[in-house]
């Protein structure tokens, strides 16, 4: 059996593999992506979820198979045009009636698609740095929550330093949580004092800094023992997700030395100036302590104080680079725009039939 | 929603219902009256609808297709127009009876609904928002119309059609298959900028193009879908029935990637 590899039959082919990928990995959780529910996929199928692992189905668009699937619709996509627009022309000798134009423009801004969207791929670069307000972080590998580049990417560091200086609200008096980032970008050449949310992000040079898509409250935990000794004293970072369809505010921190767990949730009943947490002690898995503990509050249990004298927020700050990314969107609008024309035509042709 | 928009929401939806049932008596009873009865009260649907829009439009402060309902009962505003603009060039229009049916159960999906209507959060408050948000609408109402016209097609081939009920109303089943195909690409031109738009708007909100949301994934499943029925339909000469099965089929991921995933998954499309 022979392979045509312009043939429209294998297009169907490729195209009906492509979206059988894509349902797969809407329904399998994928690495990377969406780690929560993965992490519930792997309880809930136990040793079973070893069948999933081998085949790769938890990380598709990584696996061999799905890059030959989309390097064959590529090479598809080009012979079959370039076979068909030739046997065109022998017959007609011209390639400008707007129905040629229209499918041409069309097919051929896919490959265009597929080639910006893999060197945009290659080179891109894209990182998280979670700040909490007040902190000051360097570009250094160590600085970053979450960082990935692509592996043509020519890593480099000490682009800047950047500090948060507040995470505001449109309204600071309820304490509800803030979407907007006020941080200061010292480069080599300058300081800049801006402010960035979702839909405004700030540019230098190439890069661009994101309001992140991840923020939550921290507060300031002391404890001490007995005697008066510190034995944790941060801000935490209390981790903030959706639970039920209502987001919680919980965390936990762990100091070893005494085997000491502290569970700590922001009372949803209680966002606003008077903000108060609902912490639980646990010491060698025996609880010592569950109550409610406000702002500026001390709370005793086993000789051990508990305070939380300042709160503050902290955010996600993405820095991003996507250097091919003009030639994606150009290829987005002129595929669309060769959709139109052929569109535009095929209603023309009807009309005059 | 106020009292005012209430009572407009559900003079909608039983237009919408006895236009069906108007419609319906047309290849039963062979009664022409009765249809146009079913067009009239799919007008004042429309009507009715246009001015709900309008109230919310002023109440909230943006256009009505933000949350999940608005933008069913968008979907549904643009279908209907669709459907009314082509009745100025072509009557009778067989497709009202599958059309009126959909825009009927959707308006009930739709109260099921959060109804509550707010002013944009921020992360919202952007032109690709209207961008985005007016063609997945749009697009979502032409591959319903594709969908009616296949609906129409597979039905006139039934007993029930053979009989001449539906008969000598449809218009040619060629003419039929011209329609749906020429939905099927309009719908495709509007989702695909309704894809572009939001990975566009997602770069500047987020500084990522494309997050594989299940949202994102869906509607990009749905468009190569479309992309499949139609290479399939240029690569084995396709009968006009598989044809129409296939365009029904892709339809219903559409409503899936619209409406149906926030029911399954955690999305980043939180707007309802």
């Amino acid at each position: 059996m022979t392979i045509n590899l312009s043939s429209t039959r294998l297009a169907f082919v490729l195209i009906a593999v492509l979206v059988l990928f894509l349902v797969l990995s809407a329904i399998i959780p994928q690495r990377d992506i969406s780690e929560d529910q993965l992490l519930d996929w792997q309880e809930y199928l136990g040793d079973n979820y070893v069948v999933i692992d081998k085949l790769g189905l938890d990380r598709i668009y990584f696996t061999p198979t799905f890059f030959i699937v989309l390097g064959l619709l590529g090479v598809n996509l080009l012979f079959g045009n370039i076979k068909r627009f030739r046997s065109v022309y022998q017959v007609e000798r011209t390639l400008l009636k707007t129905r040629h134009l229209g499918s041409i423009l069309f097919h051929f801004s896919l490959i265009l698609i597929m080639v910006a969207v893999i060197l945009n791929f290659l080179y891109k670069y894209h990182s998280v740095l979670a700040m909490t307000e007040g902190q000051t972080l360097k570009d250094r590998p160590e600085s970053y929550h979450h960082e990935f580049h692509g592996p043509l990417y020519d890593n480099e560091y000490g682009r800047f330093t950047l500090s948060l200086t507040d995470v505001l609200s449109n309204d600071d008096a309820s304490l509800s949580l803030g979407n907007v980032a006020a941080i200061a970008v010292q480069s080599a050449r300058a300081k800049h004092e801006t402010e960035v949310s979702t839909n405004h992000p700030f540019e230098l040079g190439e890069l661009q800094f994101h309001y992140g898509l991840k923020s939550g409250y921290s507060p300031e935990f002391f404890l001490t023992d007995s005697a008066g000794n510190d034995l944790f004293r941060s801000f935490v970072r209390v981790a903030n997700r959706k639970e039920e369809g209502k987001y919680v505010h919980r965390d936990f921190i762990v100091v070893p030395e005494d085997n000491l767990h502290l569970e700590i949730e922001v009372n949803p009943d209680s966002i606003g100036p008077d903000i108060a947490y609902r912490i639980t002690a646990l010491q060698d898995s025996v609880e010592l302590y569950a109550g409610s503990i406000g702002s500026n509050d001390t709370v005793g249990f086993a000789g051990y104080k508990f305070t939380v004298p300042r709160l503050r927020q902290w955010c996600y700050i993405d820095v991003v680079k996507s250097p091919y990314l003009n030639l994606v969107f150009f290829g987005f609008w002129s595929a669309l725009a060769g959709l139109t024309l052929s569109f535009v035509s095929r209603l023309k042709r009807a009309k005059a039939a | 929603m106020s009292s005012t928009q209430a009572f407009l929401f559900w003079a909608t939806t039983l237009a919408l219902a006895a236009s069906f049932f108007a419609t319906v008596l047309r290849p039963i009873f062979r009664n022409e009256t009765a249809y146009r009865w079913g067009v009239h009260l799919s007008l004042a649907a429309l009507i009715l609808l246009t001015v709900f829009g309008a109230m919310r439009w002023v109440q909230t402060g943006h256009p009505p297709f933000v949350t999940l309902f608005e933008s069913m009962i968008t979907a549904v505003w643009f279908a209907l127009l669709i459907f009314h603009l082509m009745r100025l060039r072509t009557t009778p229009l067989p497709i009202l009876l599958p059309l009126s049916l959909v825009s009927f159960l959707m308006m009930g999906w739709a109260s099921s609904m959060p109804t509550a209507a707010s002013p944009l959060s921020e992360a919202l408050d952007n032109v690709w928002l209207f961008i985005h948000a007016s063609f997945a609408t749009a697009g979502a109402a032409s591959f319903l119309v594709a969908a009616s016209f296949s609906a129409v097609f597979l039905l006139g081939e039934t007993r029930y059609g053979n009989l001449g009920r539906l008969g000598n109303t449809l218009p040619s089943f060629s003419s039929l298959g011209r329609s749906t195909l020429n939905f099927l690409i309009f719908g495709l031109i509007l989702w695909g900028v309704m894809i572009v738009s939001g990975s566009i708007w997602a770069h500047a909100a987020w500084g990522r193009y494309w997050a594989w949301d299940p949202i994102e994934l869906w509607s990009l499943i749905s468009w190569l879908l479309y992309g499949l029925v139609l290479h399939a339909r240029m690569a084995w000469k396709l009968s006009q029935r598989t044809f129409c099965w296939m365009t029904i089929v892709a339809a219903l991921t559409v409503v899936f990637a619209l409406w149906g995933v926030g029911y399954i998954y955690e999305t980043i499309h939180e707007y309802g």
